[in-house]
């Protein structure tokens, strides 16, 4: 039976947590590690994946563990690595148990100590669940269609710490701060907020591209220099903004209107780059030493964004991720 | 204004909650108008009141939460209709509104028509009473109580959440969509107030043990025993007043009623971790 060739186009990209010559780069049909300093990539097998590569089914998504030696996989079939729809996976601080978000609404918890798998729902939002993110600071943000953010304990899940409740569409996408103490979320109203997620207050809201039409966010990330990237739905430019927070005065927060290019709050400070890209802009990505990774839906794919002199300039990756076929795999 | 009649309000028993309904909802509880449902305690959003006591007023908070209110007889039964009370030593008082005139109650229901009714009576009520000002801290709002509770209340606020006979849901292909689940338990213990109190009561036994079984487990309730609520005014309210009540004592004869009905109450406590 012959395979006819299948354009396996880059989905999604994870840095690694302390090597920085690694990228997981997902494709619609494989996971491939690219060691960056070696130019070479080895493909990422789980073991328990069938014999017959042909039905491995759709990749969704994949994280390192915060050790950085185990990755874990969710595709669009069931019964694999993981059996759930999932949507959204993510590794413990103790690399103990990995936390599944699904489609259904359903945090499960996959308790992976011992070879045994044991699972428990953590946290069940009753409509299907759009990101995840666990902090440093053990606090799991959940975000799904309604536009709620959820923010609990972990792994006290059941012990809720705040609701942010702001946005008026779907939350598209969370980053909690290097510190773990502010929340910046983006959402299908086409705008980014921040957050303090110890009490849910709306710290701040951006909303550039109010004027004509308005676009979706599609993924944001923090970085540990505290810069954040957005992009949105069918534009290719991502947005980098500094934040700087001060000591004082995280009470008294005053929230003026704003402009798009440079604003000055008692609190924050931004600072706007925008990087143009080639096509559309699908998802941005930093490492630990704040280099810049973006996604982007034609070819080269990825760029790579160092930052310097306080800007992100482009550095060169065209070894990266070129659209490879179905029929390569055998 | 006279009082709704019920045959113009039929609706269907069971709805589906976690369906999307055309519901309205503010963005976030602050921006919640609450003027358009307690006109005497706040104003428009924006505005202030005038004078010194007024302005006291808009620093209320609703604090009692009737999840599934139906018809609105936890919150203010019709008056011409009295229901025998098993003590003489208590006054007996109709429903929420005069329990607690100091305190805002607030009715969520997810059905229209149930809805549309219990707010035509609310409407109704007040208008009779002018002369007194009663049933002016009471309201219903045709909310998803599943899904937009944040949308309305604020961390702690609530000091009571009632859930009086709620439909028991016998398929196990339906049993998420009760109303108390281990997941749904989570959200209510963070809009009540640490101390908080939840009060349940069904005819359905099953449901009973499922109740007691998800609060008892759930590690941020803690069960009060109804030993100790001998006396307490809700708890007389939550087995006389509700319409769901009424038609359970018509049903099954006064001298069945203590079996009939399963009251559990739990207290929201403090977690340790």
């Amino acid at each position: 039976m012959t395979v006819s060739p299948q354009k396996n186009l880059p989905q999604f990209l994870i840095t690694h947590p302390t090597d920085l010559s690694k990228l997981l780069v997902g494709y619609s049909c494989l996971l491939r590690e690219f060691n960056l300093s070696s130019f070479n990539y080895k493909e990422i097998v789980a073991q328990t994946f069938k014999q017959d590569k042909r039905n491995f089914g759709l990749l969704v998504c994949a994280c390192y563990s915060n050790s950085g030696d185990q990755v874990a996989i969710v595709n669009n079939l069931k019964e694999l690595v993981l059996p759930r729809s999932g949507v959204k996976v993510c590794f413990s601080k103790d690399n103990k148990s990995i936390l599944v978000a699904d489609k259904a609404g359903h945090v499960i918890n996959y308790c992976i100590e011992k070879t045994e798998i044991t699972q428990k729902i953590l946290v069940d939002t009753l409509s299907t669940i759009t990101d995840m993110y666990l902090s440093v600071s053990n606090y799991l943000a959940v975000c799904d269609r309604e536009g709620r953010i959820r923010v609990s304990f972990f792994p006290n899940a059941y012990h809720i710490l705040s609701y942010c409740i702001g946005h008026e569409g779907a939350v598209t996408c969370l980053s909690f701060t290097s510190s773990g103490l502010r929340l910046f979320s983006g959402s299908n109203d086409g705008t980014v907020k921040l957050w303090d997620p110890t009490n849910g207050k709306e710290l701040f809201s951006l909303e550039p591209f109010s004027t004509v039409h308005k676009h979706k966010v599609c993924d944001l990330q923090c970085s540990a220099s505290q810069h954040v990237c957005v992009c949105y739905e069918g534009l290719s430019v991502a947005e980098v903004y500094k934040y700087s927070l001060t000591t004082e005065g995280l009470e008294t927060l005053v929230c003026n209107m704003f402009m798009c290019v440079t604003l000055i709050l008692n609190i924050f400070q931004l600072h706007v780059q925008s990087i143009n890209t080639n096509s559309e802009v699908l998802q941005t990505v930093f490492d630990v030493e704040n280099t810049l990774y973006i996604l982007e839906r034609c070819p080269p794919y990825i760029t790579s964004y160092q930052f310097l002199e306080g800007f992100f300039s482009e550095s060169s990756s065209e070894y990266l991720a070129t659209d490879c076929y179905l029929s390569d795999l055998q | 204004m006279s009082l709704p009649q019920k045959r113009f309000f039929r609706q269907r028993a069971h709805s589906n909650p976690l369906a999307d309904h055309s519901l309205e909802f503010p963005s976030c509880p602050s921006k919640m108008d609450w003027s358009e449902h307690f006109p005497l305690f706040f104003t428009k959003l924006g505005e202030r009141f005038n004078d010194e006591e007024n302005s006291m007023k808009t620093k209320k908070k609703v604090e009692f939460a009737d999840v599934g209110c139906g018809y609105g007889g936890l919150l203010g039964s019709f008056c011409e209709v009295q229901v025998t009370v098993p003590r003489a030593d208590i006054n007996f008082k109709v429903g929420l509104a005069d329990t607690f005139p100091e305190v805002l109650s607030l009715g969520l229901e997810l059905r229209a028509k149930v809805a549309d009714y219990a707010h035509k009576k609310i409407l109704a009520l007040r208008e009779q009473n002018k002369s007194t000002g009663k049933y002016q801290n009471i309201s219903i709002v045709r909310a998803n109580a599943m899904k937009y509770l944040p949308y309305f209340f604020e961390k702690g606020q609530l000091k009571k959440i009632f859930f009086l006979f709620p439909d028991p849901h016998f398929k196990k292909s339906k049993h998420k969509w009760r109303i108390i689940s281990p997941h749904l338990l989570s959200d209510y213990a963070y809009f009540l107030a640490v101390g908080g109190l939840l009060y349940t009561v069904t005819d359905v036994a099953e449901l009973y043990e499922w109740e007691i079984k998800h609060l008892s487990e759930h590690p941020l309730f803690m069960r009060i025993s109804n030993e100790s609520l001998k006396g307490d005014a809700t708890v007389d309210l939550i087995l006389n007043s509700s319409e769901e009540s009424k038609k359970v004592t018509r049903q099954g004869g006064d001298n069945k009623m203590g079996e009939i009905y399963y009251v559990s109450l739990f207290l929201f406590a403090l977690v340790v971790f």
